[in-house]
């Protein structure tokens, strides 16, 4: 399984109690959903696990892997990420995308003057942006709906209605 | 009545004015600035600001929820790369 075909949803930040509990950051919009999935797999060597969730503690999960019943063995996943397949999220929308998808694409404004390529998405509060790279620099793009014009999947790239003067100082 | 309510919400003059024509215009041009320091009022709402970080602008989208805040506070300073606690237990 190629690591395109799998996406990160949590990381296994600990150990919980001496039964070999862990405890589980989610990255899931609803931490709980990562239960939701039928196969989740490790990073180290892709091996499917069964996890169970026993409670709550401040923002993690507690859990329980199948087969690991002392602290000692569960010392073992600590630090490790769990990921799922990419065929098991949900379908999107026609105006829809996953951040994932966009990292890569090129950005480009309607006159076609180059921003640079996506690297990452952020949300400081005031809606979504895009970190763009441009001869070793990086920037930040809006990429709210007022801005995105369109996404072409085929060129790999990202219309935004801005300016190009944006990225002057 | 308390001190600062009693003086009222401030921003720069300047910034007033280029959000006017901004709105005026219709067209949803980024407002670069610098004052982090200045509130954001209700004529703000829908505006998207470039806010400065020290180093670069940060385009924040104003949004009703965001009325009453200081435009610095959705423009971050730090990058945080994680807790050294956190590099050790990756040995």
């Amino acid at each position: 399984m190629s690591n395109t075909d799998l996406l990160e949803v949590g990381c296994f930040v600990g150990v919980h109690g001496i039964k070999g509990q862990v405890k589980l950051k989610s990255y899931t919009e609803i931490p709980e959903s990562i239960f939701d999935y039928k196969d989740v797999f490790l990073e180290n060597n892709n091996n499917k696990i069964t996890i169970k969730l026993v409670g709550k503690i401040k923002q993690n999960l507690i859990c329980k892997i199948e087969n690991v019943e002392t602290r000692n063995d569960a010392e073992k996943y600590r630090d490790l990420k769990l990921f799922v397949k990419r065929d098991e999220l949900p379908k999107i929308k026609e105006n829809e995308y996953y951040h994932r998808d966009l990292i890569g694409f090129h950005v480009y404004n309607k006159k076609r003057e180059s921003f640079g390529e996506i690297i990452s998405f952020n949300d400081f509060g005031a809606g979504l942006l895009i970190e763009v790279k441009k001869e070793n620099e990086t920037f930040y793009l809006p990429m709210g709906n007022d801005f995105l014009e369109m996404i072409d999947y085929k060129q790999k790239e990202v219309i935004l209605n801005l300016e190009i003067s944006f990225l002057d100082n | 009545m308390s001190r600062s309510i009693w003086k009222g919400p401030f921003v720069d003059g300047y910034l007033l004015k280029k959000a006017d024509v901004a709105r005026e215009s219709g067209r949803n041009d980024v407002i670069k600035t610098w004052s982090r320091r200045s509130t954001v009022m209700p004529q703000f709402v829908g505006l998207t600001f470039g806010v400065h970080n020290g180093k670069k602008f940060i385009p924040v989208t104003i949004s009703e929820a965001m009325v009453g805040h200081k435009l610095g506070e959705f423009s971050p300073t730090r990058t945080f790369y994680g807790h050294t606690a956190d590099k050790k237990s990756k040995r």
